[in-house]
């Protein structure tokens, strides 16, 4: 299985590594929702963007995720729904799941795609060759130096 | 830490995510088209209209070829439905201030 991410240009010129989804909201909607590759979030994150829209589908208090970044406690809500990808061969991988989402902007520019999804793939991305991936088996990578 | 958090964070935690292959619907190829479309307009336009200097603190949106400017979230996806319903927009917060960022998630 085989994702194809893309480098997106940020702030002033940065460009950092994502891959995008769709979200099925509760208008029936389809919204798309880029993801920040990042390796030390242990959770997926939705962005304060789709607060509004997804809202709707809260968790129980019970099951409430409680996130933090460097500077401490981020506030966030709960949801249970699909994110959609697609593959490269053209199909959709689903991924179901609760995730938070912020509830302020200035938390994140963008939503994070944590290790709660992306242990399922080997992730590649790489800077030089402007390349961003995600593969599971049967498509797997090497490492080769060149003679 | 408090005992209630951390029975609430495991429960959570080992709730396991559910990964499916699916056939692609032709609503979801419409919808990724219109997406990718969007995002790489924005992508291609977001130094030239100077977004990121321009619109700090604003949601903004890109939708068939032209990019939307709202105060919230809400007012975004309003303005989105008002002009171009059919298209699945780029939309992004463009945060008050330049900071380096980062991104980390705990229990």
């Amino acid at each position: 299985m085989l994702l194809n991410g893309e480098w997106l240009f940020c702030q002033d010129g940065v460009i950092r590594p994502t891959v995008t989804g769709l979200v099925r909201v509760p208008s029936e909607e389809l919204v798309e929702v880029p993801f920040l590759l990042d390796a030390g979030a242990d959770r997926t994150v939705l962005s304060v963007d789709f607060l509004s829209l997804l809202a709707p589908l809260q968790s129980s208090e019970a099951e409430q995720i409680h996130i933090a970044g460097v500077g401490g406690q981020v506030d966030s809500i709960t949801v249970d729904t699909v994110i959609g990808f697609t593959r490269d061969d053209g199909r959709v991988v689903t991924v179901r799941g609760p995730f938070a989402v912020f509830t302020e902007g200035e938390s994140a520019e963008l939503s994070v795609l944590g290790r709660d999804v992306t242990n399922n793939f080997s992730v590649i991305y790489d800077y030089p060759n402007r390349a961003v991936a995600l593969l599971s088996q049967p498509h797997y990578y090497e490492i080769k130096k060149v003679s | 830490m408090t005992s209630s958090r951390a029975g609430s964070y495991h429960r959570v935690m080992s709730k396991p995510l559910i990964i499916e292959e699916e056939e692609m619907t032709p609503e979801f190829a419409r919808a990724w088209e219109s997406a990718t479309r969007n995002r790489m307009w924005f992508n291609d336009h977001v130094i030239e209209l100077e977004v990121y200097k321009r619109y700090r603190g604003k949601y903004v949106a890109s939708a068939a070829g032209e990019l939307l400017v709202a105060d919230t979230p809400e007012g975004i996806r309003r303005l989105l439905h008002e002009r171009y319903p059919d298209e699945v927009a780029h939309v992004r917060y463009i945060p008050r201030e330049k900071l380096d960022r980062i991104y980390a998630s705990q229990r």
